[in-house]
This record gives C-alpha cells, structure tokens and sequence, in this order.
C-alpha cells in the first residue's frame, strides 16, 4: 500500500502543470476562475513587453513578479509560471505585503486591496522599467499601464502607453490593438 | 475501303493539304497542352505558396487575440480575408481543439468549417486546398489556425486559356487550309498538269503532246523525262506503222502471186486431163486397127502360118486386148474427174448382192462362200457405186484363188460421224507397209502373171470414194488374206466431207 501511495504522488505531482491548464469538460475556458486568467495574463504579458536591457543581469536571467498588498492568486501564479519561458527567462515569484516592501521586479501586479495606495504604488516604481498591472477600473487612468478587467464575465484590457513609455517599456503593437488605450489623468 | 487505301488513292493536292494540316494541329494541340499543363501546376503550387503566407501571417497577427482570449479582435482579423477570395472559410482553434472564431466567405456553405484542428499542413481535399497552420506566441503554441481555399479560380483561368487554345487550332487550322489551298498550287499544280497529260497521251494514244518545260527542281527533270519518253514512243510508233503498212503491201504482192499460180494450174491440170483423154481416146483407133488385122490375118491365113508365126500372132493379139483393156481404164479414170455425180438413194445390200452373183458366174466351178451382212442404204451416184463393188469383190474372188472354199465377208458398221462398209477376203493378203501404196494408180503388189489387172481398180475405189466425201483403207497379213474398208459420212457430216475434198 506505501508504494502505491508513492506512485499516485508522483503522478499527481507531475500533473500539477497540467491541470493548471484546466480542463474543457468541467470548466470551460470562458468560466475559468478569475485568476486563473489572470495568472495566464501576468506570464503572456512577458511576451508583448520588452524591458531595456539593462533591467536584466543576462539574457536568461528570471523576469521577476512582484505582488504587492493581499494575494488573490493562492498557488495558481506558481502553477502556471513554474517549468515556463519566455525568450529563455523564467519566472520568480516576489510577494510584497506593503508598498513600503517593494523591491526590484519587472512585472508589478497591484492587489485590490491596495486601491487606496495605488498612486503612492505607482510614484514608487515611477521611472523604473516595472511594468504595473492592476485589477481596478481606474488603475490606468491613474498612471498604472495595464488594467485587467473583467465584465459580463469576460475580460478586457486597458493600457496606458504613456506611462509604458515613461517607463522606457515596449509594449507590441499586437497588444495594443485588442486593448482599450486609456490616458493618465492628473 | 480503309483510311490507309483511301488515302494512298487520293490526289497529291489533298495529300499535302491533309499532311500540313495534320502536323499544325498537332503542333497547336502538343504546344496547347503542355501549356495548359505547366499553367495548372504553376498556379496551383503558386496558390499553395499564397495560401501558406497568408497563414503565416495571420496566424502571427492572431497571436495577442488567443493570448488575452479576445474572440472578436480574432473574428474580425480573419473577417479581413474578404479581400482574398480564394479562402472559402477560416478558422481559429484554441490549444485545446476548440472552436474560437470563425469565418466564411458569403455564399459559401458554413459547413465548410471543421469542428476540430486537424495535423498541420497542407492539402487538397474535396477539390479544395486545406490548411493547417500553428499559432505561436513566445515559443509556445496558442492555437491552430486553419484557411480553406476553393480553386474556382485556377479553374476559371486553365478554362480560359483551353477555349483561346480551341480559338486558336481553329483559327490556325481555317489559315492552313487557305494557305495550302493558295500556296500548294506551286508545288502540286505542275504535278497535276503533268497527270493530266499522261492521262490524256494513254486516252487519245496521242503521242505529238508534250509539256511546256520549266524549272530546275525535280519536277522539271519529271517533264524533261517525260517529254522525252513521248518522242521516243512517237519516233518507234512511226517506225512500227511504217513495218505494218510494208507488210500488208507485201502479203497482198504474194496473195495475188499466189492467186495467178493458182488459176496457172489449173489451167495446167486441165489441159493434162484434157490430155490424157484424148490420149486414151486417140491410142484406140490405131490399137482397134492392130487387133483387128491381128484376127483377120489369124482366120484367113491362120492354117498357112508355121508354129512359131502363129504364136507371134497370137501373142499380138492378146497383148492388143491387154492394152485396150489399159487405155479403158485409164479412161474410165480420167473420165472420173470430168463427170458430174448423180445422186440417188442405192440399197447397198441389193447391190453388193447382184454384183457378186454376176461376177459369181464367170468362176463356177470354184467354191466360194459368201456372207454378207445387213447394209446400210445411200445416197450417191448408182454407177459409180456398182464400179467399187464390182472392183473390190472382184479382187476378193481374184486373190483367193486356191482356197477352198474361199470366204468373202461383206458386212458394215456405223457410228455417228460414217457408216463404213468393208469387204474382207482369205487370200493371199499382203504386207501391212504396203498399205498405203495399194489405192495407187497402176501400183501392184503381185506381178500380173500371178494375178490378172491393170492396177487401176482400187485407184478407182478410193477416186470415187472421195468424191461421195469418204475415205478408204486396208488391212491385211501375208497367207491371211485382206480387208477393203469404205468409209462415208453419215447425212449431217456428208457436205461436209464433200467441201473438205472439194478443197
């Protein structure tokens, strides 16, 4: 009976990734749990951004996501990022319980439950190749770049190429296209 | 007929005409199919290439679609293949082999699109290019997508160039014969000239015609040629007239020769018989005189003359009766060919009978058997008939003498062309190489103290035998005795045996 214990804990371990990716039958990918899209958004947003290069220690050094204030993710950030590249870089996971926590990344995600915080979030990273994504509908507008929305069950992209800009990031134009461009307001 | 014959047999214009236009249109067939060929697997490969570079790109294009789950921003990039209009329908699959957008041409079935992504690649199926491509996005595959191009086009387009390849063997085919029918006068039309003379030198066997000559190609060494031939036949036609006509002059010289040479001897012949009548006829006064002194001086003086002058006598006198006997004989001969014949119906049987009862008394006393057979009836002159049978059954009675009894045999037989009568005899016979000589004026077998006669007897047979159309002959053998044979046509062959003698 151990080793058949063994057996079934290989299996499921090595599952893990795969059932990451959810399947079809029982949660169709329009009914995905919440931050299980998001979570996929944070990685493929790695593939439409460029940072300059000098945010990076080598080219295959890790790209960094830090999460700041409470973390909605749970493990399903660690279950899609683990074992995935993108142009070689693999990902490492930062958790920042406050902003006064904030150290180096390049993807900054902003917890809902930092909406009161988040300009003073924003003026921390402000100048540096961080790439801020937040969950809230007046994140870009407030100088954050990329806001993850999600309405009538489906979700949608605002991006603030300005701040992108500012930020000395590169945001492809593919991304652009299919997201609503939204304006800092002062 | 076959094609094969019928073609050998048609004229050298239609020849050419057929040969030319035969080769053009398989030229413009050859040449229109390997176009269209190399034109249908130009633009296929050209449509595959074209296809797999749209994928191509709309597959990068769709990428940030599949990656934030943006379903319209997909529809509405595959919407843009309206300009295409090849692609019948589009689809967008998701990693997991669903359906995320979708597009199809207006008009087109949307059953077109597959419920699933299938291997990658390319293919033609149902008539129509499928594709398979993958969307990747960072190293990663995000999705599949698929294009569906229907090839109405490339059809339009082969269409197109087969009905301008029929225009044109049409076109070209209307050219050639126009051509062949305008230019082919230059090479077949002396050709043609020159049949059509040929024809008429073996019609009108005119042989003065001839060919304007002209030209150095080998038609104008045919017309030399031929020129040439028709004065070597004119000059050996007029030589082979000229021999005939020499001929004909030379074989009438000879027949009118022959003619005068002809009336000459008979003439001649005439005169001879005339002759020899008056001969025979002259010879018998002077002989009638000998004879009779000859007797005279026998009965007055006869007991006055010694032994040996009475002999003397005696032997003139029977030598006188001797050559009287000769000059009637020959006169009766010559008379033969200068009487006219009778002709009456003669009872053969009744005759041969009365003829040897008369001959029958001059011998009594000698045994002779006769048996004669049932005879035929004839038509010809009686006299002359009773001569034959007095000659022949007085030679059968001459030549048996000694036997005992003697047997003559008269009998006949007939067949369809002549009824031959024969008299047969067992005497003394004769030698069958002598056969032919018997029936000779004066030719005899024995001397005439063996045998009495003049040797005229059968010469008179076989005269008056031929001149009734008939023909005689004999058989015998040494101590055997001998067989007289007459032959005469039977009613239908009888004029003709007469204008065979005549002649």
């Amino acid at each position: 009976m151990n080793r058949f214990r063994v057996v079934a804990l290989v299996l499921v371990s090595l599952g893990g990734p795969v059932s990451a990716s959810v399947d079809p039958v029982q949660n169709p990918p329009d009914q995905l749990p919440e931050y299980v899209i998001k979570a996929g958004f944070l990685f493929n947003f790695a593939k439409y951004v460029e940072w300059p290069g000098a945010s990076f220690e080598g080219p295959e050094s890790p790209i960094t996501i830090g999460i700041v204030g409470a973390d909605p993710f749970g493990d399903n950030l660690e279950k899609s990022l683990s074992h995935k590249t993108v142009n070689k870089r693999p990902f490492v996971i930062r958790r920042y319980a406050a902003p006064s926590d904030l150290g180096r990344c390049h993807i900054l995600f902003v917890s809902r439950s930092e909406k009161a915080r988040t300009s003073e979030i924003i003026k921390q990273v402000e100048g540096q190749p961080v790439l801020t994504v937040g969950e809230d509908g007046a994140f870009a507008a407030s100088g954050g770049m990329i806001a993850i929305l999600i309405e009538n069950e489906k979700p949608r992209l605002e991006v603030n190429p300005e701040a992108a800009e500012t930020a000395k990031l590169t945001i492809n134009s593919k991304l652009l296209k299919l997201a609503t461009i939204v304006k800092t307001v002062k | 007929m076959t094609i094969r014959s019928a073609f050998a047999d048609a004229s050298i214009r239609t020849k050419l005409r057929i040969l030319i236009l035969g080769i053009s249109v398989l030229a413009v067939l050859g040449s229109c199919t390997v176009f269209i060929t190399y034109l249908w697997f130009s633009t296929r490969a050209r449509l595959v290439r074209r296809q797999d570079t749209f994928a191509t790109v709309i597959a990068d294009q769709s990428t940030a679609a599949l990656d934030f789950d943006q379903p319209l921003q997909a529809t509405a990039l595959l919407n843009s293949l309206k300009a295409e209009r090849q692609v019948v329908a589009a689809a967008i699959y998701t990693p997991q082999g669903r359906l995320f957008a979708t597009y199809v041409r207006d008009g087109a079935a949307p059953g077109l699109i597959r419920d699933r992504p299938e291997p990658d690649g390319q293919r033609f199926e149902e008539g129509d290019l499928l594709n398979f491509h993958p969307i990747v996005s960072g190293g990663e595959r995000v999705g599949t997508l698929h294009l569906r191009s229907d090839l109405t086009d490339l059809r339009d387009r082969v269409l197109v160039v087969s009905g301008t390849a029929v225009l044109v063997l049409v076109g070209a085919t209307l050219l050639v014969f126009y051509l062949s029918t305008r230019l082919g006068g230059l090479v077949t039309g002396r050709v043609l000239q020159l049949s059509d003379l040929a024809e008429r030198v073996a019609k009108q066997k005119d042989y003065s015609l001839r060919m304007a000559a002209g030209g150095r190609d080998e038609m104008g060494h045919l017309i030399g040629g031929f020129n040439e031939m028709l004065s070597q036949i004119q000059a050996r036609d007029r030589a082979l007239a000229s021999a005939r006509d020499d001929l004909e002059r030379r074989v009438l010289d000879r027949t009118v020769e022959l003619e005068e040479r002809m009336s000459e001897l008979a003439a001649l012949n005439k005169e001879l018989e005339g002759f020899s009548y008056s001969v025979s006829h002259d010879l018998r006064a002077p002989l009638r005189a000998i004879d009779g002194f000859s007797r005279m001086l026998l009965e007055d003086y006869g007991n006055q003359l010694e032994g040996d002058a009475r002999r003397y006598l005696d032997n003139i006198t029977s030598n006188t009766r001797k050559m009287g006997q000769l000059i009637d004989d020959l006169l009766s001969f010559a008379r033969l060919g200068r009487k006219a014949l009778e002709s009456s119906p003669i009872e053969l049987d009744q005759m041969a009978r009365e003829v040897f009862d008369e001959l029958r008394q001059l011998t009594p006393d000698r045994p002779i058997d006769l048996r004669l057979g049932p005879l035929p009836s004839v038509t010809g002159d009686p006299a002359m008939f009773r001569q034959v049978f007095t000659n022949l059954i007085s030679n059968a009675i001459k030549y048996t003498r000694g036997r005992s009894p003697a047997v003559i045999e008269i009998g006949s037989r007939a067949d369809s062309k002549e009824v031959t009568v024969y008299v047969r005899d067992n005497g003394v016979g004769f030698e069958m190489e002598f056969a032919g000589k018997l029936f000779g004026v004066f030719q005899r077998l024995h001397s005439a103290k063996e045998f009495e006669g003049t040797g005229v007897g059968l010469a008179l047979v076989q005269r008056i035998v031929q001149r009734h159309g008939g023909r005689t002959w004999a058989e015998g053998k040494v101590g055997e005795g001998a067989c007289f044979y007459f032959a005469l046509p039977t009613k239908g062959h009888a004029d003709q045996g007469k204008q065979q003698r005549s002649a």
